[in-house]
């Protein structure tokens, strides 16, 4: 029996699909492996495609302009079924933070525990992301952060930069000219915070931020 | 029309639990439920009506309603798979009471089966690859969600900071439901726990270690619930309050996403059954995570706002205290078979069965399933007593 059989689309270890963003750079996400690509085409597409041209795409009811879940297909506010997904501000705050040591072989890539983040943007939304690049401590609940993007197995999602400087200047599927600036320097939440550096994990594990 | 009596839980049967791989769905199934219908004194011809709970995602081998073919069973009048997640065994159950007493069937069974574990390769790894890569759930992944252990922990997270919690929290219900398990011969992990052996436990994802985990089985629970008088010997356990709550909390400002909501089910099956919380001698909650018995034990309003971690860390919810949380080590230490853990258990304590486990002079019950991530509720109250 395979333990792949829950998936819609059993994962392909080692098998990065590029066909959805053939111009996008596949250097590999510093985090997992191109089999954990999502569904560029699927019911999110509208994200995937603001994503890799540097946006990010959220939707709203058409009608009242409430913010709406990534899955939802009518508003609970008013009831309508229009859903507009446009760009909203790259900029938001922890909500919840974990730092995950738990690494399964061959779908993640890292040799240190990695954060796993709930971002409260400031258009509302609530979003599940990690880090735009490797760091060795879950963030401050509280704590700003930026949005960047990150590029697994072609196909480009959102993350998390705990320097927004960090995430304006990321490369892997911006378009600057459409960068919104960060609400607050992260400073102002945790002064003591490393900053992520590049794509090697950080060298010293520590776990203070987040209580175990 | 009426049954000529309450419908009652009048039969129990559990498979071994085995921690290792082995065994299909459908084969523990059967197996458990002709251990329940032993225990009730009945047969396969005396049922009539069969709800079948199966472990969520797609898997060819999970539960159906084929077992009923499959299983020797003869002409039903009712036939269903009933599915909210986790919360489901809990609802079947509450199908059951309704149908028998709608006159739409005499004798219900309510079996849940599964096998997560296969060979080659451990539980969380099976869990790792499970999920897809569409919708909500893609993107989660793509960012390194794998599992359920990462989810959880992001609520561990939140609930810690909107509570006041703390890892000393998640120890003492690590501590307090491992003691219950040291009294349950069905319990998987039965040996001793204290705060240095918690502490000294793997890191899943903080704040979560793997002893605030489920521990995975392959098995199966049935139960036999009938209107009839039947021949078994043991008590028949009544269902004299079930309630639901499906709280639709959304995934956006303001407003907490992760927990709140559940408890218009259990004030419901309380009002249903004419009693109150202080009635309660012990309560069986789904504990997925250490932290879900925190955050149940508050949204269901068996503890003040804010002060489960003070309760469990006083020893009220283990062995000797006056609020038995989770009483056979529930899916933490006892085993994982979703909404069947506290439901096994509940009926065991109802009946005087639990042994050394045993919860002097119990005859009410509160019974707690979730599905999803908590965004499910179904809760029974069980009693000896029956409510007319």
């Amino acid at each position: 029996m395979s333990p792949n059989t829950d998936t819609a689309v059993p994962a392909a270890p080692n098998e990065p699909d590029v066909s959805s963003a053939p111009d996008a750079p596949d250097a590999g996400d510093w985090l997992v492996d191109a089999a954990l690509a999502p569904l560029a085409g699927g019911s999110l597409a509208p994200l995937y495609a603001g994503a890799a041209a540097g946006e990010l795409t959220l939707p709203f009811c058409a009608a009242c302009g409430l913010a709406l879940e990534l899955e939802q297909r009518a508003c609970d506010g008013c009831g309508a079924t229009d859903i507009r997904w446009r760009p909203v501000e790259r900029a938001g705050t922890v909500h919840a933070a974990t730092l995950v040591h738990r690494r399964e072989p061959g779908l993640v890539r890292v040799t240190e525990p990695y954060p796993v983040l709930d971002v409260e943007l400031t258009s509302g939304h609530r979003l599940i992301m990690t880090t735009l690049t490797a760091t060795a401590l879950a963030p401050a609940i509280g704590r700003p952060v930026a949005i960047g993007f990150r590029v697994v197995g072609g196909v480009t999602v959102p993350a998390a930069a705990l320097d927004p400087a960090a995430a304006l200047s990321n490369s892997a599927a911006l378009s600057n000219s459409e960068l919104s600036e960060p609400s607050e320097p992260s400073d102002a939440a945790t002064p003591d915070s490393p900053r992520a550096t590049g794509t090697a994990p950080a060298p010293v594990p520590s776990e203070t931020e987040v209580s175990q | 029309m009426a049954p000529p009596l309450e419908p009652a839980v009048v039969g129990l049967g559990l498979t071994s639990m085995s921690l290792s791989a082995g065994g299909v769905p459908v084969d523990l199934a059967i197996e458990a439920v002709a251990a329940a219908l032993t225990d009730a004194g009945l047969t396969t011809r005396d049922v009539d009506g069969l709800l079948v709970n199966s472990s969520q995602g797609v898997r060819p081998d999970r539960l159906g309603v084929a077992l009923a073919r499959q299983g020797g069973l003869g002409d039903l009048r009712l036939l269903e798979h009933v599915e909210i997640k986790g919360a489901t065994a809990v609802a079947m159950i509450q199908r059951a009471v309704l149908a028998i007493r709608a006159g739409l069937a005499r004798t219900v069974v309510c079996v849940f089966a599964d096998a997560p574990l296969r060979a080659g390769g451990t539980s969380g790894s099976t869990y790792a690859h499970s999920g897809g890569n569409d919708g909500a759930r893609g993107l989660e992944r793509a960012s390194g969600v794998l599992g359920s252990v990462p989810t959880y922990a992001l609520l561990a997270s939140r609930y810690f900071a909107v509570s006041g919690g703390d890892p000393e929290d998640l120890c003492a219900v690590a501590v307090s439901t491992r003691a219950w398990a040291l009294g349950n011969p069905d319990a998987v992990v039965r040996k001793p726990l204290d705060a240095e052996g918690y502490f000294a436990s793997r890191m899943v994802s903080t704040p979560l270690r793997v002893l605030d985990c489920a521990r995975p089985v392959n098995g199966a629970v049935a139960l036999v619930v009938s209107g009839e008088a039947t021949p078994g010997p043991a008590p028949r356990v009544h269902v004299r309050g079930m309630g639901q709550a499906h709280p639709m909390r959304r995934r956006r400002a303001p407003g907490e996403s992760w927990f709140g909501g559940g408890r218009a089910a259990v004030d419901g099956a309380l009002t249903m059954a004419g009693l109150t919380r202080a009635d309660l001698d012990v309560i069986e909650l789904y504990d997925p995570f250490s932290v879900v018995t925190l955050l149940l034990l508050e949204e269901y309003g068996l503890v003040e706002p804010g002060q489960a971690g003070k309760v469990v860390r006083s020893g009220a919810t283990a062995p000797g205290g006056d609020l038995p949380v989770n009483t056979g080590g529930g899916q933490l230490s006892g085993f994982y078979l979703q909404g069947m853990t506290p439901l096994a258990e509940a009926v065991v304590q109802l009946r005087g069965a639990g042994g050394a486990r045993q919860v002097a002079g119990a005859s009410t019950a509160l019974v707690g399933g979730i599905g999803g991530r908590v965004d499910h509720h179904a809760c029974l109250i069980l009693d000896l007593e029956p409510s007319r």
